[in-house]
């Protein structure tokens, strides 16, 4: 208690209380949501229970406009999300190594990465589609960008913020340059790396409407939002975001699980 | 000690972010007053980026037509997508505003938008284009080769439809990507997509960059097929008919200028769009600049919505009498 003067910063929650706590607060949101649209204060926003039926619908028998069920919509969107984030992290971690290793590389590497860093996927739309033509390639470039720079950057920051003293002990006790490189570097590392790989996760998710505007065939998630606006049919926009946060949400579990696996040495 | 000093100074920051707020929302609630002193508050129209259909906002502007018939036209918002207007429509920031009709009408039928279309702002003015060189000649030829329209539900997707099916074909036929018309440009460029159906200018920029060729003019599809239209919000109807009957007349104004003096058009449509003259000339051959709204056509197109499952149209007669003022 010393030095938290507020209860809800106390350390320790009862376990009962912290489950308790993280089924409160989404239903205290839909709570809310429903409230405030019954009350009319969201305009044309439909309401959780709108929502609720447009997935019943997917489910069942498909979106009205492009006739897919939300397996369809969901399995397109999966598949270009984890081909561009595997190609993301497996560049990004080779690059990000090399940037944090080498201070040649490191001084070319960095005012490139930090110019492409913030450009918007939508801003790739266009080159994706020249360079890639149509389909799933440039939709998977696309989300490929958006993982690739956080997952670069946490590399190249942990390579950079390793004890260097622990390295040259290892050089001392005969190590080569490659063996320090994986065996001391890396693993100290790897904290940083678990931590681009879930940001840049969380980034390829948000690069999935973007990417899918590039004439993918007549499924995925970032297609069905969009479609939807056009018919005016927002349920179903609301599904998909509804749909994509939950995915994205079991993810970045998984992700935390296998962080916990390969860092329980922490 | 220094909690309690660490509370006050940011107790101090909270308040300084309140008066900054505070002071922020007089000055902007003052701007909008000042707004509405003159005499009435001005009409906020919308309409879409750089969009030809459109040409008649543009001449009403320039030529000072909108003040001709005493009114004051504020342009609140100039939008990328029909749907994005539409919204503004239903937040209940736009008075009035040149859109797509499909966006329109899904939106009144799906969305329970209060907007009804006080005037057509132009017929036609879309096409199918194939891939130069090709080995489409005829609809006939299009089954298996990947083929764009904007998206599902547009008129550009009906169109699409009623074309295959003249052919006895579908759009299961077909491989159809959806995507937006300036991406079009760029696929077919890359050599991956083998057509598509879109609206001017994408068209004649098609045939201007030497990606494609017109194959099927829309209105060899459906003669007059209605497009792009004015819309105005149904309380602005209600509580300023005055105006609105101005607004249309300032509108049919500009669209009789446009028909009656084309090479001007022509220089005034390169300045709205930021196209070459020869390139919206080109286009402006396929669109009929017309406040004439085909009612006819409406009702057809909301049939399609309807039957499609698209729109929540229970009888189209009774939506188009009701989304059409004066029918």
């Amino acid at each position: 208690m010393a030095g938290k003067p507020f209860p809800w910063q106390r350390d320790e929650l009862h376990p009962a209380a912290r489950r308790a706590l993280s089924v409160c607060g989404p239903l205290a949101f839909l709570g809310l949501w429903q409230l405030f649209g019954a009350a009319g204060w969201l305009g044309a926003t439909p309401s959780p229970y709108a929502v609720a039926r447009a997935l019943v619908r997917l489910v069942t028998h498909g979106d009205p406009f492009l006739k897919k069920t939300l397996w369809a919509h969901a399995g397109a969107s999966l598949l270009r999300i984890l081909c561009g984030f595997a190609i993301a992290a497996a560049a990004g971690t080779g690059l990000g190594m090399l940037m944090g290793w080498s201070r040649v590389a490191r001084q070319m590497l960095r005012p490139v990465v930090e110019m492409m860093r913030p450009i918007p996927p939508f801003a790739w739309i266009v080159l994706a589609i020249l360079w890639f033509r149509m389909g799933d390639a440039p939709a998977v470039f696309i989300v490929f960008l958006g993982a690739f720079f956080p997952v670069l950057l946490n590399v190249a920051s942990g390579m950079e913020s390793y004890d260097r003293v622990l390295g040259e002990a290892a050089a001392t006790l005969g190590a080569s340059p490659l063996q320090v490189l994986f065996r001391v570097a890396l693993p100290a590392a790897l904290p940083h790396v678990f931590t681009g790989l879930r940001v840049g996760l969380g980034v390829a998710w948000m690069s999935l409407i973007a990417a899918e505007m590039v004439g993918v065939g007549g499924s995925g998630l970032g297609l069905l939002i969009e479609s939807s606006k056009a018919v005016w049919d927002l349920e179903y926009a609301v599904a998909g975001m509804v749909v994509i946060g939950t995915v994205g949400l079991l993810l970045d579990l998984a992700m935390r699980g296998m962080e916990a696996h390969f860092l329980r040495w922490r | 000690m220094i909690r309690g000093s660490g509370s006050s100074s940011v107790r101090r920051m909270f308040a300084a972010f309140l008066s900054a707020a505070l002071a922020l929302f007089l000055l902007l609630s003052a701007t909008g007053c000042g707004d509405d002193s003159a005499d009435g508050p001005a009409v906020r129209l919308g309409h879409l980026r750089s969009d030809l259909h459109q040409l008649a906002f543009y001449v009403a502007k320039e030529k000072g037509f909108f003040e001709d018939e005493g009114l004051r036209v504020e342009v609140v918002g100039v939008y990328a997508s029909g749907p994005d207007e539409m919204a503004a429509f239903q937040a209940g920031a736009l008075d009035a505003g040149y859109v797509g009709i499909a966006p329109a009408m899904a939106a009144v039928a799906n969305g329970r938008a209060d907007v009804k279309a006080l005037a057509q702002a132009n017929l036609n003015g879309s096409a199918l284009v194939v891939r130069r060189p090709t080995s489409i000649f005829g609809l006939e030829d299009l089954p298996g080769h990947r083929v764009a329209v904007p998206n599902p539900g547009t008129m550009q997707d009906l169109l699409l439809r009623l074309a295959l099916a003249s052919r006895g074909l579908s759009l299961g036929d077909l491989q159809v990507a959806y995507m937006a018309p300036p991406e079009m440009l760029s696929a077919m460029f890359s050599g991956s997509l083998d057509a598509f159906l879109a609206w001017e200018p994408f068209v004649a920029r098609a045939e201007a960059e030497g990606l494609g060729s017109v194959m099927l003019d829309s209105r060899l599809i459906w003669e007059d097929h209605p497009c792009c239209i004015l819309a105005v919000s149904g309380s602005f109807l209600k509580d300023r008919p005055g105006e609105a009957a101005a607004l249309l007349r300032a509108h049919l104004k500009a669209t009789a200028y446009i028909n009656e003096h084309p090479d001007e058009a022509v220089r005034m449509a390169a300045e709205f769009t930021g196209l070459s003259e020869e390139v919206a000339a080109a286009a402006m051959r396929r669109i009929t600049f017309t406040g004439d709204m085909n009612a006819q056509a409406v009702l057809e197109y909301a049939r399609f919505l309807a039957e499609e499952g698209l729109a929540a149209i229970e009888d189209p007669a009774a939506f188009v009498r009701d989304f059409l003022v004066g029918q």
